[in-house]
């Protein structure tokens, strides 16, 4: 028996209590197969969504979500169960978003310069209607770290104080960029924007 | 802010593609399995000087094209990640021939299918030959110098050549969505080390790929669970870490999505019986380590059936039973028998003209059905020498009516991989046990195989033939005898009782001798 102040104390004990997810990231961390399985299958459509919603492309958010899916399996005993799980899971899946952006950025770059030599690489995602949507629509035309708090806290329903944790940034940060978010994206702001 | 959803009205995604929640989830599955057993052996950390990279888990996790059009650039992203896991220290070795090897760091290597559809358009090559093959394309640093595989290895084929640098324009579509997909900067990606310390210097090297090589991986490590089957078995080799306590849980089992493929060892000495039975005749318990299980096991006949004819000098019978050992594990016994003409002496010891020579065999595991598997008599791995390699030493002619009994223990997948990912055929196969061997006087090797199906498992241990059980038994004997490390709660008084309910009809009267060597034990200290 735990006694009452250990606890509070502990954040995995009332975790337990809290969140039915975080008993499943225990149970997989020690060793409970079954566990983890259903653990990202319950969790798969989550982070689809949220992933779709930073890069707007459904091939690559399902090869992103499936290497959050592989790292959680080597990452699942690093879980403290200091936040939720499904805030936990964000956090992985936002970094592996952006850690593909980034990459994306590069190749580009780079196969722009290889393009002129050898026309032999297919121009990045130029039969990829969902994608231009997605450019041509709010999300698109958000700055980076705009979009990421929209995502998170519009999309995911993520209270400010939970984004900012995926984020690792203060709340108010999360509350000025959701503000700007939305000055960014009313036709007021827009022109705002452009008058200034 | 509760009107944030409506402000912004995200759109809603697609839906996922068909298959893509599976891929995910055999691949975390993969991930997991391979990473499990390491962290029971006390956390070591991660090896990352010896990366030895195979495509069969990869393969099994991301379906390859098969004869479309569809270019294959979005498949190959999750190899490419493959390759950073690898670099992360977690080993993939997923039986067959060592892929590549590295020193160092390694990471940024790509694997891409060369799929059915690769184009013909590149002179000098033959594209069928390639069909299952991958395509493996890794950074090379400027100044680094080739080196030979390590000598264990088996010399590959040889390798496609890119003979002149016009040909490298007519590379096939498909590595050059490998390469649009690989990072075409990595020098400048701080994130990662650029270097892999040693590449082979049978890769091939192409202009325009700057610092890049490629080479092929042969079709035996990119087929997917049960393909392996007859064709390819000759190609199956250990892998040199095969013995890498790495690829074995603490309690000596055998990871199957790291190493499906287990040799079953053909020939063994079953001498150190009489050992064993002289030292208990004498009421004293021999020394544990003289006492050898898969010899105790094989020390006895069993009635398995008898081959047909001599074009077809082997038969194999296959049960799984539950494992009066261990909660949840099953035991698959595979008793082998060779073909004896009328006449001919029926035993253990061979007499009369031989009925095959160069004998190997393995089984390849499901890993939707087994998670991981022992190999009952053996640390963890049967002795190299056995079989599966290129001289094949040990495997010289096999007599008429030869027997061989082997017995893994299994542990079956908790939770069965995805339809989509686990083979049409193999759902619900426990396995394959392949065969190989040379008849007399024949130039090629013939292949047989036997898969174990759920219609050779029993669901109790007493519902399984006499002669498994007896098997069981024995092992139980020589494994109690040992220490009963292996064995749970057993005691020599269940192996009397197993041991009597299998005895059979026991003409020869071995069987007895047993039971009354078991009485002895039970009094010997």
């Amino acid at each position: 028996m735990q006694v009452f102040s250990d606890m509070i104390r502990s954040p995995d004990v009332m975790n337990r209590e809290t969140d039915p997810d975080a008993e499943l990231v225990f149970k997989a961390a020690a060793g409970d197969r079954k566990a983890f399985a259903s653990l990202v299958r319950s969790h798969y459509n989550r982070l689809f969504r949220l992933v779709w919603r930073m890069v707007g492309s459904r091939e690559d958010a399902e090869d992103i979500v499936q290497d959050v899916c592989f790292t959680l399996a080597t990452r699942i005993d690093t879980f403290r169960g200091e936040s939720k799980v499904s805030t936990w899971l964000a956090g992985i899946a936002i970094n592996a978003a952006r850690d593909f952006l980034r990459r994306r950025k590069a190749r580009m770059n780079t196969l722009e310069g290889y393009a002129a030599v050898v026309n032999l690489f297919p121009q990045a995602d130029e039969h990829n209607p969902q994608r231009a949507l997605w450019l041509a629509g709010a999300l698109g035309r958000l700055k980076d770290d705009l979009r990421e708090t929209v995502i998170l806290v519009a999309g995911e329903g993520l209270s400010h104080a939970e984004a900012a944790e995926v984020l690792n940034v203060t709340e108010n940060t999360v509350s000025w960029r959701m503000f700007e978010a939305r000055k960014a994206l009313s036709r007021e702001g827009i022109a705002e924007v452009f008058h200034d | 802010m509760t009107d944030d959803r409506e402000f912004f009205h995200l759109d809603e995604p697609p839906e996922p593609s068909e298959g893509a929640l599976e891929r995910a989830l055999a691949a975390a599955l993969a991930g997991y399995d391979a990473r499990h057993p390491r962290k029971n052996a006390g956390g070591e950390p991660p090896r990352e000087d010896s990366v030895v990279v195979s495509l069969d888990a990869a393969r099994r996790a991301t379906k390859p094209p098969q004869d479309t059009a569809e270019p294959v650039h979005r498949k190959t992203g999750f190899f490419h990640r493959f390759g950073n896991l690898a670099a992360c220290g977690l080993l993939v070795v997923v039986g067959g021939t060592v892929a590549l090897r590295y020193a160092g760091r390694s990471n940024e290597q790509t694997f891409a299918y060369v799929g059915a559809n690769m184009s013909s358009s590149r002179p000098g090559v033959d594209v069928a030959a390639h069909r299952n093959e991958a395509a493996v394309i890794v950074n090379v640093p400027a100044d680094a110098a080739p080196r030979a595989l390590p000598a264990a290895n088996p010399p590959e084929p040889p390798l496609p050549v890119a003979e002149e640098a016009d040909n490298a324009h007519s590379f096939t579509r498909e590595a050059n969505s490998a390469l649009a997909s690989a990072d075409a900067a990595p020098l400048q990606d701080t994130d990662h080390d650029p270097v892999i310390a040693v590449f082979r210097d049978d890769m091939i090297p192409d202009a325009r790929l700057g610092n890049r090589r490629y080479a092929f991986v042969r079709a035996a490590q990119t087929v997917p669970y049960g393909s392996v089957r007859l064709a390819a078995a000759d190609t199956y080799r250990r892998s040199p870490d095969g013995d890498n306590p790495q690829s074995v849980s603490p309690d000596g089992f055998i990871a199957v999505a790291r190493e499906p493929f287990s040799p079953v060892p053909f020939e063994v000495d079953t001498a150190s019986y009489f050992a064993l039975r002289e030292s208990l005749e004498n009421h004293r318990l021999p020394p544990e380590s003289s006492v050898r299980t898969a010899a105790c096991v094989n020390h006895f006949s069993y009635n398995y059936p008898t081959p047909a004819s001599a074009d077809r000098p082997f038969k194999t019978t296959v049960s799984v039973i539950p494992s009066p050992w261990r909660k949840d594990e099953r035991l698959l016994l595979i008793g082998i028998r060779g073909y004896a003409p009328a006449g001919a002496v029926n035993g253990a010891t061979p007499a009369g003209a031989p009925i095959a020579e160069d004998v190997e065999v393995h089984v390849e595991f499901n890993p939707g059905m087994v998670s991981g598997y022992r190999l009952v008599g053996y640390n963890a791995r049967p002795p190299a020498e056995r079989g599966f390699s290129d001289d094949a030493a040990g495997a010289g002619d096999i007599g008429p009516g030869y027997t061989v009994t082997a017995m893994f223990e299994l542990l079956p997948a908790s939770d069965a991989i995805p339809s989509a990912v686990a083979t049409e055929p193999a759902a619900t196969e426990y396995g394959v046990v392949n065969m190989r061997y040379k008849l007399p006087e024949a130039s090629t090797a013939t292949y047989s195989a036997e898969v174990v199906t759920p219609a050779e498992e029993y669901k109790t241990f007493g519902a399984a033939p006499a002669d498994a059980r007896f098997a069981v038994a024995v092992a139980s004997f020589a494994e109690l005898v040992k220490g009963g490390k292996r064995t749970g709660s057993l005691t020599f008084s269940d192996v009397l009782a197993m041991a009597e309910a299998a005895k059979g009809e026991d003409r020869s009267g071995e069987r007895a001798g047993f039971i009354a060597l078991v009485r002895k034990a039970q009094t010997a200290r």
